[in-house]
């Protein structure tokens, strides 16, 4: 009897090990591909903002004595900003940040600008453009950890930078090309919403409309309301005040 | 019961045989056996689950890698999803992303129709690469609503390096060359 168990405990043991090593070969061979084609892109000093709100800003103005990085903590998601500088017709600044699940669509602010804003107590304004720093980061298991982000606000030559503050309200994923509409949908019916949503889907086209919306609800909100039924979202706000004396 | 009572009679029949039947040895080896069975899968399953086998889903769903994509929607492709927006702006009442797919490795462009007032626009989503035909560019027919969105053929080759486009009350036929990102 002792014999056959020695030998079952044997087989479980020899038949763990290769599962481990066959799924640890496999995986390291599934690893995400490095694309090199836009990460490594100057970001362009002007962008055509006919139709973008500026605030003004002093040009050639310093920026007062921060030291970087400021890191905010914010439901279990940390951000860091790294550095601001002011860039032409821009006020630039390079946050890093890292994910709340393993999965790589999360970014901040996501599909409305109106999420990342920076104010100088007299005025806010929204984010122009954001572009990814380097690669999505990886741990050694291939998880997505995290992102660092190149934001621009527009700005104009008159302002003082001083007492600047920049705000990300929430982080979240980005919608997919390929809409999911019965589970937003019942995301929307399990929030009691009253909304209905109707997704279309072809060649080079897709989204979603809502249908129907509770009296009363303003277009606009009905249609922010079923765009976060589509993501997934952690709220920030993660708060970065540039006043460093 | 969907096989009828006769099958179920048998079954149980046959069940009965094997309990009854068995030596008491080999009784004993069998749930030894059983037990065996029963460890190993519970730690193939401890091992399987301890992996990203979500990635390796997403990767078999794609149709096409690489070179191979050129030309095709992410979408039908299988390529949409995961997928990263690279680069991102907010041009009027539009957001215009760079995306790229994790698997695929692709890029393509989309624009989406994000209207406050709830307006309708044509769209446009153009990519930008450095090989011919050098761009794809994507007009939407007619008008599209709020939270619709437009978007190119997906690019693997010719290291693609700008997303272009925007909504408008006119017809785009493109290429797009303003505003871009990045």
């Amino acid at each position: 009897m002792k014999k056959h168990l020695l030998v079952l405990s044997g087989a479980t043991i020899i038949l763990f090990a290769i599962s481990f090593l066959a799924l640890k070969i496999a995986t390291q061979h599934l690893q995400p591909m490095t694309v090199f084609a836009s990460s490594h892109l100057p970001v362009p000093e002007s962008e055509d903002l006919s139709v973008a709100q500026r605030i003004a800003v002093p040009t050639n103005t310093p920026l007062p004595g921060i030291v970087y990085p400021l890191v905010q903590n914010v439901n279990d998601v940390k951000m860091e900003l790294l550095g601001t500088a002011l860039m032409g017709d821009y006020f630039t600044a390079d946050i890093c940040y890292n994910f709340p699940t393993n999965d790589p669509e999360w970014m901040i602010g996501g599909m409305s600008p109106e999420f990342v804003t920076l104010s100088n107590g007299l005025e806010t304004i929204s984010v122009y453009s954001m572009g990814m720093i380097g690669n999505i980061k990886t741990d050694s298991n291939g998880n997505y950890t995290g992102r660092c982000d190149h934001l621009k606000f527009p700005v104009s030559p008159s302002t003082n930078v001083n007492n600047m503050r920049i705000s990300v309200s929430r982080i979240a994923t980005t919608p997919s090309e390929v809409m999911d509409c019965k589970a937003a949908q019942k995301r929307l019916d399990e929030a009691n919403q009253r909304i209905k949503i109707n997704c279309t889907q072809d060649a080079g086209l897709g989204g979603f409309v809502v249908t129907s919306k509770p009296q009363g609800m303003d277009e606009h909100t009905a249609n922010s309301i079923a765009s976060d039924a589509f993501l997934d979202v952690v709220q920030g706000p993660w708060v970065f005040d540039l006043n460093g004396k | 019961m969907f096989f009828g009572n006769t099958l179920d009679k048998g079954l149980i029949a046959f069940q009965t045989e094997i309990t009854i039947q068995a030596p008491r040895k080999f009784g004993w080896h069998m749930y030894k056996f059983k037990y065996l069975i029963a460890i190993m899968l519970a730690t193939l399953m401890l091992v399987l689950t301890s992996f990203p086998i979500g990635g390796l889903v997403n990767r078999a769903l794609a149709t096409c890698s690489g070179y191979d994509c050129d030309g095709q929607f992410p979408d039908s492709a299988g390529c949409a999803s995961p997928a990263t927006t690279t680069y991102i702006a907010y041009p009027a009442s539009s957001v215009l992303e760079m995306r790229h797919s994790t698997y695929c490795p692709t890029y393509w462009t989309r624009t989406t129709n994000t209207d406050s007032l709830g307006r309708s626009f044509y769209a446009n989503a153009t990519l930008w690469f450095s090989v011919s035909p050098y761009y794809y560019t994507v007009p939407s027919g007619g008008p599209i609503d709020v939270n619709q969105k437009v978007f190119s053929q997906q690019r693997y080759s010719g290291s693609p390096f700008s997303s272009c486009g925007y909504v408008n009350g006119s017809y785009i036929a493109g290429p797009v060359s303003s505003p871009c990102v990045p």
